[in-house]
């Protein structure tokens, strides 16, 4: 399970702010798949039945805090990127400078779309969530990144 | 296939981040089952779980055709699982759309029924094809763009234009038979949508999806709605408030056919306080009969010369509701104030 915490944590932290909460969330992730481990027969879909149960308990504990996306405004640290030259400023992003931007469901998108390398159909699985819906949020998400770092 | 900028969000979101020694702990501490249990905060309630399946048992096959009418209610009459449209749909805030096919290579298409106020526009699309399609999942516009009389646009798949839409959700295909399959498209407004008299439809490239293939075919499909005076010549009811608040000041409170929006100024906040507010136990709307209604899907906040300004909307309460009083409920750090709103 520790070969998987950078892609645990992402994900969690991509669905939820708080670190209790997150920590609570793979508490209960780890529980469910201890106790449910027999169902995973092939090792292969190991991962994504794990991220799967893991998605589940954001959204337990995420729907008891209430549904409400809080958006948080960068728009100061946006100001401070423009001062570098865009390779530098590459270089200083970070995972959270990227969901930052986003609301709660994107940010999970696009965690399971660049750090997972799933596939629009694996996401929309993963998610319940129509395919087009994931293409074009994914779309969406994208763009808000080019426009707030002024890529081209 | 991946371009310069999916390589470079790529390259930033698969950089390794510090992980809080507390997750790390989670993961090394699983095997001590003593500290699982006792560190759980799942709130499941103490029933015996014999007994809960035992009811799940039994009221399960009860609620079935309940829960299948409902949603093929909801589907039909495109307002999903938004109650502040389904509520406008009851009250006749509805334009069933009579219009011919669109028809470009095999794909006929036609809109069958339009919402639009300030918060949302749905569309139900009607899809006839010429060839049989069975099992079909998804129906997909690559190229959608919606604009008015007034050039405003709605939605565009040209990231280059600025438009009106928030987000769009594109809604799972319901097949009527092989040759027929509908479709809502639900549009959220960024801010408001503009009080347009007609809309302008246009695409030529549409992907279908079938658990065997996908099919993507292009044509020409474009078509007009007029929309009805209804739509147009909207008019919200305005709340004011009516009673003093050390803390809240609002700012806006608008009843549309679909939604209640609400907008309120306050000291600034830091994170802790806006996270403590943005929770959905922190602000309660009652109406005078004491009914109770739950913040929607969208919370905002923008801070603004000192100020932090919240935004957000109530989905199950709509001007249809007959409302002349409501009181909004706000906890902050154990602080309690209540503001009243009139018409």
């Amino acid at each position: 399970m520790k070969y998987y915490s950078q892609d645990l944590y992402k994900i969690a932290r991509s669905k939820l702010d708080n670190e209790y909460d997150i920590c609570d969330a793979l508490q209960e992730t780890m529980l469910s798949a201890y106790t449910n481990l027999k169902k995973v027969k092939d090792v292969e879909y190991f991962k994504t039945w794990i991220i799967k149960i893991l998605i589940n308990k954001c959204n337990d504990i995420y729907r008891n805090k209430g549904n409400i996306k809080l958006y948080i405004d960068i728009k100061d640290t946006a100001y401070e990127y423009e001062e570098d030259s865009i390779l530098n400023l590459e270089s200083k992003l970070a995972f959270e400078n990227i969901i930052n931007i986003l609301n709660e469901e994107d940010r999970t998108i696009i965690t399971l779309y660049y750090n997972n390398d799933f596939s629009i159909k694996q996401i929309s699985d993963l998610l319940n969530m129509n395919e087009n819906t994931v293409k074009t949020r994914l779309s969406r998400s994208k763009n808000k990144i080019k426009e707030k770092f002024k890529w081209r | 296939m991946k371009d310069l900028n999916d390589k470079r969000i790529e390259n930033i979101i698969k950089r390794e981040i510090d992980i809080p020694e507390s997750f790390i702990n989670v993961i090394e501490n699983f095997g001590n089952k003593e500290k699982v249990k006792i560190k759980s905060t799942k709130k499941i309630n103490k029933l015996n779980w014999k007994v809960a399946v035992l009811i799940i048992a039994i009221a399960l096959p009860l609620s079935m055709p309940i829960i299948a009418n409902t949603s093929k209610f909801l589907r039909n009459t495109f307002a999903n699982d938004n109650l502040g449209v389904q509520k406008a749909v009851e009250n006749n805030y509805i334009k069933n759309i009579n219009m011919e096919y669109i028809k470009s290579n095999g794909l006929n298409l036609k809109a069958e029924s339009i919402i639009m106020d300030n918060s949302n526009l749905n569309i139900l699309l009607n899809y006839a094809f010429d060839n049989p399609i069975s099992d079909i999942d998804n129906i997909f516009i690559s190229d959608l763009n919606i604009k008015d009389e007034n050039n405003n646009i709605i939605y565009t798949n040209n990231n280059e234009k600025e438009f009106l839409t928030k987000t769009v959700d594109w809604y799972r295909v319901e097949s009527i038979d092989n040759t027929n399959a509908k479709q809502s498209l639900v549009f959220l407004s960024n801010n408001k949508f503009p009080k347009s008299k007609k809309l302008y439809i246009s695409f030529s490239k549409v992907e279908i999806s079938t658990r065997l293939f996908k099919k993507g075919i292009s044509g020409s499909w474009s078509f007009e709605i007029e929309l009805p005076e209804e739509f147009y010549n909207r008019s919200d009811i305005i709340l004011s408030q009516k009673s003093e608040s050390k803390n809240f000041k609002v700012l806006k409170a608008e009843l549309s056919s679909t939604l209640l929006y609400i907008e309120v100024e306050t000291p600034i906040l830091d994170t802790y306080d806006r996270k403590y507010l943005a929770l959905k136990e922190n602000v309660i709307l009652k109406d005078e009969s004491g009914n109770k209604y739950e913040v929607g899907r969208n919370l905002e906040t923008e801070d603004s010369s000192g100020k932090t300004i919240l935004k957000f909307s109530f989905e199950n309460i709509t001007k249809y509701d007959s409302i002349n009083k409501l009181y909004i409920e706000f906890k902050n750090n154990d602080q309690y104030e209540e503001i009243v709103l009139e018409k």
